[in-house]
């Protein structure tokens, strides 16, 4: 079963997209960087979404380099999801390697479609 | 008091995430309210392709069941010609019993291969949507000689859009080329027939003449289509014959005999009809046909035998063979009625000199007018014949009397010299000499009647002809004519 891994501060983000998904997928969720690296590395999932601005010592941006130099999680796709509208989060997004970016309140629809894009 | 607005970074994150939730659940709804939109559609576009499926099926099963129980041949081949389903009809046409993995090429004549292999190409290449009317001959059935004919046609047969096979839709023309064959020979010999045809239906109205037809009677089909044979009729007292006849034949079915018919020219001719009726399997009639051939030329020439038989053709008088006959009926007569008659042998005197001298033509002409001379001097019921070149026989019934024998021979003798017979002016100086015998005093039968008179006749010659002499049965005396 494909693994998704949601990551949010906000716990009723959390469920909103996890309902979007539907029970096609096992889902994980996390509510800061920190845990979300550390399920990231136990669980290898196939797709992780992730807000940029969270509380604690890393926001979605470091996780995203975090995951992105683990060897270990090459094959793991990762989508930013942002309440912030600059322009320059997204840039700095794809140059670490992100592989979609979502800006909030985003498009259930788009946001599914390309999360099955990214599973293939 | 409202306290200032913090910092976004600072503001709690229960405040910062209410404000964000109800964002985003805006959005959920507008896409709800987007996503229901084209569910709409979408349910109304399923319903139409729904129905169109639907009416699809049916189709197809309408054309699955007309390909089970066409008359007409269907093959599904893949593109290489193998045979991968085919129609109970299929049987009809070929003696290889499992078709399905048969190469269609293999039940084709060898001299229509290249036409199949074309028609298959066409499709397969995409030169042509369909191919339609290709003339294949198959091979026999085993206990046939005769191949079939048939025409095909072939129809792509395509899956998503791409080209699986061949529909082959194949009419058995056999039949109906047999037809065509016999209505085609049929007609050759209607067309070239000596004898006039002439076809009508039920009412006798005529449907069609042959051009011989034409040829007979002087009618075009054009002028007797539609019209009752009852034109051609000789004579109105005839229509009684042609009802029974018309009467006679839906009952028999066929009537021969010879009809006396009028030309188109008013012409009378006689010709040799037979009629048959043409029924169904029913035994009701259909039409009639007649076959007349024209015997008007047969009859002339039968006439023109029983004359040469019986006639001299030169002066067209009877011959000796009429002679006997009349003389034996003559006699018959004379001896039932107790009556007597005359028989007159005439040798003409100096003929062959006339042949000498100026050719046979000339006494041809002169035979003609001898006979002719004669002819005016007797009486309706006496008979004058041409026994020999220039010898004649005239028979006189009731004639006996010795002075009335006198009387004639002088007339007879008088025939000849007034006038002179001439040619070109050149009197001919031919005479006769008669010999004369009577029934019964000089004989009882033709034969002693016959030489008596001859022998009188040769008598006179010798005494100097142009005189007569009468037979005696004891004493020949002899009567000198009187010219």
């Amino acid at each position: 079963m494909t693994k998704i891994l949601i990551v949010d501060d906000h716990p009723d983000i959390r469920q909103l997209i996890r309902l979007t998904l539907g029970s096609q997928y096992e889902i994980h969720e996390a509510a800061d960087a920190t845990t979300a690296l550390r399920l990231a590395r136990e669980h290898q999932p196939h797709v992780v979404v992730m807000d940029i601005m969270m509380p604690g010592e890393m926001d979605g941006l470091q996780a995203l380099q975090a995951i992105r130099s683990d060897a270990t999680l090459t094959a793991t796709k990762v989508i930013m999801v942002t309440a912030r509208a600059s322009a320059n989060d997204q840039a700095t997004a794809l140059e670490y390697g992100a592989h979609g970016y979502f800006r909030k309140p985003f498009s259930p629809v788009q946001l599914v479609n390309s999360i099955k894009g990214l599973i293939g | 008091m409202i306290p200032p607005a913090p910092d976004s970074t600072l503001q709690p994150a229960a405040v910062a995430g209410s404000g964000l939730l109800r964002d985003q659940l805006y959005r959920y709804a507008e896409e709800l309210q987007t996503l229901m939109q084209i569910h709409g559609e979408l349910e109304q576009r399923f319903r139409t392709l729904s129905e169109l499926h639907r009416s699809t099926i049916e189709g197809h099963s309408s054309v699955a069941g007309f390909i089970q129980l066409s008359q007409d041949i269907y093959l599904l081949t893949d593109c290489a010609g193998m045979i991968t389903q085919c129609n109970p009809a299929a049987a009809a046409i070929t003696s290889v019993p499992q078709l399905p993995g048969t190469y269609i090429g293999d039940l084709i004549v060898p001299a229509h291969l290249e036409a199949l292999k074309n028609a298959m190409d066409a499709l397969i290449l995409g030169h042509a949507d369909a191919t339609a009317g290709i003339e294949l001959h198959f091979k026999s059935r085993a206990k046939e000689a005769a191949l079939r004919i048939t025409a095909a046609t072939l129809l792509p047969a395509r899956h998503h859009g791409v080209l699986q096979g061949i529909h082959w839709m194949i009419r058995d023309l056999t039949p109906q080329r047999e037809a065509e064959f016999e209505t085609q020979i049929t007609s050759l010999v209607l067309d070239n027939a000596a004898e006039g045809v002439v076809i009508a239906d039920v009412a006798s109205n005529i449907l069609a003449v042959n051009p011989a037809f034409t040829l007979i009677t002087g009618y075009a089909a054009d002028e007797v289509i539609g019209r009752t044979p009852a034109f051609l009729q000789a004579d109105i007292a005839e229509g009684p014959f042609y009802a029974d006849l018309w009467q006679a034949l839906p009952v028999k079915g066929q009537w021969r005999g010879q009809i006396s018919n009028r030309k188109k020219n008013g012409e009378r001719f006689t010709t040799w009809q037979t009629l048959t009726s043409a029924r169904d399997s029913e035994g009701k009639v259909l039409s009639y046909i007649c076959v007349l051939s024209d015997l008007s030329r047969v009859l002339d020439a039968e006439n023109r035998l029983l004359k040469l038989a019986h006639y001299d053709p030169l002066t067209e008088l009877p011959n000796r063979q009429i002679l006997q006959d009349r003389l034996q009926q003559l006699i018959a007569m004379a001896k039932r009625r107790r009556e007597s008659f005359s028989l007159f042998y005439i040798g003409l005197d100096g003929f062959s000199r006339v042949n000498e001298a100026y050719g046979f033509a000339a006494g041809d002409v002169a035979l003609k007018d001898v006979a002719h001379r004669f002819l005016t001097v007797v009486r309706g019921a006496d008979t004058v014949t041409r026994v020999h070149s220039d010898e004649f026989i005239i028979l006189m019934p009731g004639l006996s009397n010795a002075n009335e024998i006198g009387v004639v021979a002088a007339k007879l003798i008088c025939a000849l010299s007034l006038p002179a017979l001439s040619i070109d002016g050149h009197d001919l100086n031919v005479g006769a000499s008669l010999g004369c015998a009577t029934y019964p005093a000089h004989g009882t039968d033709a034969a002693t009647l016959l030489r008596h008179a001859q022998q009188a006749m040769r008598r006179a010659k010798q005494s100097g002809g142009n005189k007569h002499y009468l037979h005696e049965t004891t004493a020949e005396s002899h009567h000198r004519s009187t010219s």
